[in-house]
């Protein structure tokens, strides 16, 4: 399963990973601002 | 080892539909995105089962992908539902029906009952014969 990961689907691998930066700025990018010490 | 493959995907299309009922029928935001990655993970369980099916490895390459893409999911859609509970204060569905097409009916919970109740019949009296039988003593009557 390995070899297959970074052998032949490398490309998708990466695009994978930067899916997932994209996700993880765009969600805390997104989450509502709030008052420090509440919800 | 082959011959799970029916076993696999009778999980696989259980989680499945159980993720779509859920889906259907529950109100709560929270319990429908639980049951979007419920039916999510049923397809990557019939992804590795075909996988293993046929000794090749794609399916479960293909189920990491999926695993990816409902990591990303899931935190998106829990922070879109805490900006929504902050708009509306509850976590109802229903309290966002009004962004539908404003002229398309709404679905309605209650059918409005589309005849009226029917008058039962007055039933039979029996014309009251014989001793009023006396009320028992000690008791406070009341009439």
């Amino acid at each position: 399963v390995g070899r297959s990961l970074f052998g032949d689907y490398l490309y998708a691998v990466e695009l994978a990973g930067s899916i997932l930066l994209i996700a993880t700025i765009g969600t805390i990018a997104l989450a509502p601002r709030r008052a420090q010490g509440h919800l | 080892m082959n011959a799970h493959l029916e076993g696999h995907l009778a999980v696989g299309a259980m989680l499945f539909a159980l993720g779509a009922i859920g889906f259907l029928t529950r109100r709560n935001l929270i319990l429908m995105i639980l049951s979007a990655e419920m039916m999510l993970h049923g397809v990557s369980i019939n992804l590795t089962a075909f996988g293993r099916y046929h000794n090749h490895a794609s399916g479960q390459v293909f189920t990491i992908f999926v695993l990816t893409v409902a990591a990303c999911e899931a935190g998106l859609a829990l922070a879109l539902i805490l900006g929504l509970y902050q708009r509306r204060k509850s976590l109802d569905v229903e309290l966002w029906g009004n962004l539908g097409e404003p002229d398309l009916p709404r679905f309605q919970e209650e059918e409005p009952e589309s005849t009226p109740p029917v008058e039962a019949a007055p039933l039979p009296r029996l014309t009251p014969a014989g001793v009023l039988p006396k009320p028992p003593t000690g008791v406070s009557t009341k009439v």
